[in-house]
């Protein structure tokens, strides 16, 4: 499971909330401890945090409003960088803490004409360093810091019908020993303040009504200074504690309309148990909710860590996706390995079926081929013997012929009545069609006893065979 | 993933390290090798299928050549090379016996084998008139057996008008046995 643990840490007590992250996130358990007078040991926390039974290891911490102080100041600026750079000194100059010893954040309240409404938050480094540590103790990392004024802001825009009231609403958060007025409208915080009583310091109280409208007036007067031009409209009790009963002489006493939504309306299906004594709001809003509308008080060194961490994930995300594709790759390519093996299994197979039939019709085929070579080559021998006799002057006689098949030459030698005999004999030779060409290579004439005769030489050079 | 006792940096340097090692790894023995491996499967599936193709043609050519076989089976002689040796020097004497002719016989080098086929050689001389040769000659070239004339010498005879010699070195070829 991906979870996120939230850490509440106030005066009286310690909250533990772990939401299931998801598309839509789930709480899944709330715990409370008394802290009691004496501070809380890094072992004791560890047993808290091993009682929850969870294993996730960051967490996010939460805490009370009054540590913390504000400012709302107005800027000539709109961009992000430049309000930062205009809070930050800002903070130097006016802040009550050294700046190596504060930490700040702001949230823009309102833009208008190029000025921007501005509400600075900072606490002293102290107030910070001393949960940090003992939560890095058992192993816990703290991803970020918040306040608890906008974990109830969280815990408002979770509300499912927020809109049916009108707006700015004043959220009056009562806890077991505290108490948080939050401004809000449309979904923004736009002003907050804490006291440092609750429900329990009110038990035996009979005007708790009036100290209410008393805070809830001094939350619009300190309104009235900060913005100007706006003014409670709504008021929502919301928290531990006798809330309907409070509800209507609330409502009597400040003219405004006030509701009481019970604490645990926005973490539907999960419910509170009514004996634990505390309001889950804070921690299970911010456990619930989404961390970059937040305010963040983290300590820079832990930010850096933070964004280092975040990088890190990344970075492993992305070798691990990287490989994962290379090996899918890899897998693809084996398939196609595999498939191409097969083809070829089945080739050789069919080849091998083939092969000896093809190869007695290879030596069929050679061996009708040489034959037929022979007998047509001998059938040209005989047909050019044929010419050369058939063809032979009555007035010319042979004396000796040569053969030699590797040069395809005939070799003619005798002697004829005259050289017109012997010219009409090669003419007669040229006609055959096994003979490609005719040469005379000598004539000679000679005389006899019987007359003249001329001696000759001719060279038939045969034809290709069919 | 934990990698204790490193910082940030050397973390993220440890991993891209680790996933560029990965990376080329696999790249190295896994992607390229089978990559390989795939283009010699591809090379010899090619030289299969055209040697496939070649055969089946063959095959498909298997009745023409089997009724071209039967046509010359006759030539095709089942001696050995000295037995046919033997057998055409006795039908030379023969030949020459009916054309009346004198035959002497050179002896030649015994039958010798290439790789589909083994040869002979017969070297002879012959004398008489050229009406005898020229019967010969014609006996000679129809009788049913592989032989080819590799030289002829045919001179008239000084001593009479129409007798002549003859010599000539034939060439006998015994084919492998084919299968039936």
């Amino acid at each position: 499971m991906k979870g996120r643990l939230v850490i509440e840490w106030t005066r009286a007590t310690l909250r533990m909330a772990l939401a299931e992250l998801g598309r839509k996130p789930k709480l899944k358990l709330f715990r409370t401890v008394p802290l009691g007078s004496q501070d809380l040991t890094a072992e004791a926390l560890a047993q808290l945090y091993r009682a929850l039974g969870v294993s996730v290891k960051t967490a996010v911490l939460v805490i009370p409003r009054e540590q913390v102080i504000t400012r709302g100041v107005r800027f000539p600026a709109t961009q992000t960088s430049e309000l930062a750079q205009m809070v930050e000194l800002y903070a130097r100059a006016q802040l009550p803490y050294a700046r190596e010893q504060m930490i700040l954040d702001f949230a823009v309240l309102e833009q208008k004409a190029g000025f921007s409404n501005v509400v600075i938050v900072a606490c002293q480094r102290d107030v910070i360093d001393k949960p940090l540590a003992l939560l890095k103790q058992i192993g816990l990392e703290v991803q970020c810091v918040t306040v608890t004024s906008w974990g109830v802001a969280e815990w408002f825009r979770h509300l499912p019908k927020q809109s049916e009231l009108p707006e700015p609403t004043l959220i009056v958060h009562l806890d077991d020993a505290r108490t948080d007025l939050v401004l809000v409208a449309d979904k923004r915080l736009l002003s907050s303040r804490s006291i440092g009583q609750g429900t329990l310091d009110w038990a035996d109280l009979d005007q708790v009504v009036e100290l209410l409208a008393i805070e809830v007036d001094r939350s619009r007067a300190s309104l009235r200074k900060e913005l100007p031009d706006l003014d409670v409209q709504s008021v929502v009790l919301t928290g531990f504690g006798a809330l309907n009963e409070w509800a209507l002489p609330l409502n009597r006493r400040l003219g405004l309309p006030v509701q009481v939504v019970p604490s645990d309306l926005p973490f539907a299906p999960w419910k509170s148990a009514p004996d634990t004594g505390v309001s889950p709001v804070v921690a299970a809003a911010v456990a619930v909710g989404d961390l970059n509308r937040l305010l963040h008080l983290t300590p820079p060194e832990l930010k850096g860590q933070v964004k280092s961490r975040h990088q890190l994930n990344e970075l492993v995300l992305i070798g691990a996706l990287t490989v994962t594709v290379i090996s899918m790759a890899v897998g693809l390519i084996g398939m196609e390995v595999y498939r191409h093996q097969r083809v070829v299994n089945q080739l050789e197979q069919a080849l091998s079926g083939l092969s000896p039939q093809a190869k007695s019709v290879q030596e069929k085929r050679r061996a009708s081929s040489l034959v037929n070579g022979v007998i047509s080559q001998r059938r040209h021998l005989a047909q050019t013997l044929s010419g050369i006799f058939q063809n032979l002057p009555e007035a010319m006689s042979l004396e000796a012929l040569n053969y030699e098949r590797s040069r395809q030459e005939w070799s003619l030698r005798g002697s004829a009545a005259s050289t017109q005999t012997v010219l009409n004999y090669i003419a007669q030779l040229e006609q055959l069609p096994q003979v490609r060409a005719v040469r005379l290579k000598y004539s000679r004439q000679r005389q006899t006893l019987s007359g003249e005769r001329i001696d000759f030489e001719v060279l038939v050079t045969a034809a290709s065979e069919a | 993933m934990k990698l204790p006792s490193l910082r940030a940096n050397e973390r993220r340097l440890f991993v891209i390290v680790a996933v560029i090692l990965g990376v080329w790894a696999l790249l190295s023995w896994g992607i390229q090798p089978l990559w390989n491996r795939v283009a010699d499967l591809r090379l010899e599936a090619e030289s299969k299928t055209e040697r496939l193709a070649a055969l089946t043609r063959l095959m498909q050519e298997a009745p023409a050549v089997d009724q071209e076989f039967q046509a010359v089976a006759s030539y095709l002689s089942q001696e050995d090379g000295k037995q046919a040796h033997q057998a055409f020097l006795t039908e030379l004497e023969t030949l020459s016996r009916d054309s009346g002719l004198q035959l002497s016989l050179k002896p030649k080098a015994a039958a010798k084998s290439e790789t589909n086929q083994s040869k002979f050689e017969v070297e002879l001389e012959v004398q008489g008139s050229q009406a005898q040769l020229l019967q010969f000659l014609d006996a000679l070239l129809a009788l049913p057996r592989l032989i080819a004339i590799d030289r002829m010498r045919i001179a008239s005879m000084p001593s009479g008008q129409q007798a002549v010699r003859a010599s000539l070195v034939i060439q006998g070829i015994i084919p492998s046995k084919v299968p039936q």
